[in-house]
């Protein structure tokens, strides 16, 4: 196995663009995953963790996402010694190897290595029983996709957005080794994207999507961290179109294969009138950088945002309508 | 069936909660985002709903839904030729 199999592109460099994108697409893929699933086939859970340390310690060195990782290192633990920084780092990076490896296991079907405490599971249901889905906005923090299979006795249809890079040979893989759970509505960067959400917010069902990656859709600039940071909007303003509740929920992971649930308020997104529109969305968006902080800050270890999030960066797809722009038919704005 | 860009464009204002402005002050060659009317992307994904909601028109493919969203005369035309009868 060569070890560039194991780490994901979670916020991979595109040199042709320039862009950094949040893929999650697994780099090396089909064997990757492979080696996941047979690793933890034969040799179980313990040892392919222990697999993961050599990688880290490699990563922890060579890795373009070093830099992005101190960075936002010194901005939660503040100034630190050069070989903490480098420690932390490496433990960062061995704490997402942990995570991925939950994943497969996760989403091969083994679950029987995890348990998990979601105190918002009433406050969830009674949120479902509005009718109109709930919008489950949560974070890359901890492990969604293991938590979201976890979360499948809720007996509640999951659908999790997200751009679909895993190869169809990838993906055959992964069903091969156990069933999905959740359904996997992708996201194209393109406004077309909220006709499958609407369509399962109706259907009354969950859709999660990852609320601190601008992927392609709208998002504004606010203070996190001690500098501004990017953060898309996009859920409360489908939120706001379907009249389905938002729910603010992130998961931890805890010694034992133990998931911890973070769960906030309902809230009942609504657009207001155009001038306060904008204002508006960015309290939401700050509202959400409150509370992910709040449990970003129980274990830092466990944000997987491997890229320079506080850089103004471009959306990675192309938005499929210019920029605004000052226009004498709507003076007001 | 042919829809009015009148009242297209009362829709439009309306919906996206457009203030101090009246239909008639929407030219119906005027583009709807960037210059013109000034539209946004999150005004797209209100579009988008709108014209599946108030038409039943679902546009599956983007590439399919941007010559239409030129302008309001595009869009007129493009729910009369997608709307079902």
């Amino acid at each position: 196995m060569s070890t560039a199999e194991f780490i994901p592109e979670m916020a991979a460099h595109d040199p042709q663009t320039g862009h950094w994108s949040g893929s999650g697409k697994l780099r090396g893929g089909r064997s990757g995953i492979w080696f996941f699933i047979t690793a933890l086939r034969l040799l179980g859970l313990r040892v392919t963790y222990a697999l993961t340390v050599p990688v880290a310690i490699y990563f922890s060195f060579a890795s373009p996402d070093v830099a992005a990782t101190m960075d936002f290192h010194r901005r939660v633990f503040g100034p630190l010694p050069w070989w903490k920084r480098r420690w932390l780092v490496f433990k960062h990076f061995l704490s997402f190897g942990f995570a991925l490896i939950d994943r497969t296991a996760v989403l091969a079907g083994r679950t029987k290595h995890f348990s998990f405490t979601f105190d918002g599971e009433m406050i969830l249901r009674e949120a479902l029983t509005e009718g109109r889905g709930v919008l489950v906005l949560t974070a890359h923090l901890g492990n969604w996709e293991a938590a979201g299979q976890l979360l499948a006795r809720l007996d509640v249809p999951i659908n999790v957005t997200g751009f679909d890079n895993e190869s169809p040979e990838v993906r055959e893989l992964l069903n091969q080794a156990g069933p999905q759970r959740f359904r996997l509505l992708p996201l194209t960067g393109s406004p077309t994207d909220v006709i499958p959400l609407l369509a399962a917010l109706r259907r009354g069902e969950i859709v999660a999507m990852l609320g601190d990656r601008p992927y392609g859709s709208p998002s504004v600039r606010i203070p996190f961290l001690g500098g501004l940071a990017s953060f898309p909007v996009g859920g409360y303003v489908m939120a706001a179109l379907a009249g389905a509740p938002l729910m603010h929920v992130f998961n931890l992971r805890e010694p034992g294969g133990h998931y911890r649930f973070f769960r906030f308020p309902p809230q009942h997104p609504k657009l207001p009138v155009r001038s306060e529109r904008d204002a508006y969305l960015r309290a939401c968006a700050a509202r959400f950088a409150g509370d992910l902080e709040e449990v970003l800050r129980r274990d830092p270890l466990q944000w997987y945002n491997f890229y320079p999030f506080w850089e103004e960066t471009k959306p990675p797809v192309p938005p499929p309508v210019p920029p605004r722009a000052k226009t004498t038919l709507c003076p007001s704005r | 069936m042919q829809i009015s860009t009148h009242e297209l464009k009362s829709k439009v204002i309306e919906s996206l909660k457009l203030q101090d402005i009246t239909p008639e002050q929407i030219d119906d060659d005027a583009p709807l985002f960037g210059t013109g009317l000034g539209l946004d992307s999150i005004d797209a994904l209100e579009l988008v709903v709108l014209l599946e909601k108030d038409y039943g028109i679902v546009i599956k493919d983007i590439e399919e839904g941007r010559p239409a969203f030129r302008s309001v005369k595009t869009l007129a035309e493009f729910i009369a030729a997608k709307r079902p009868q």
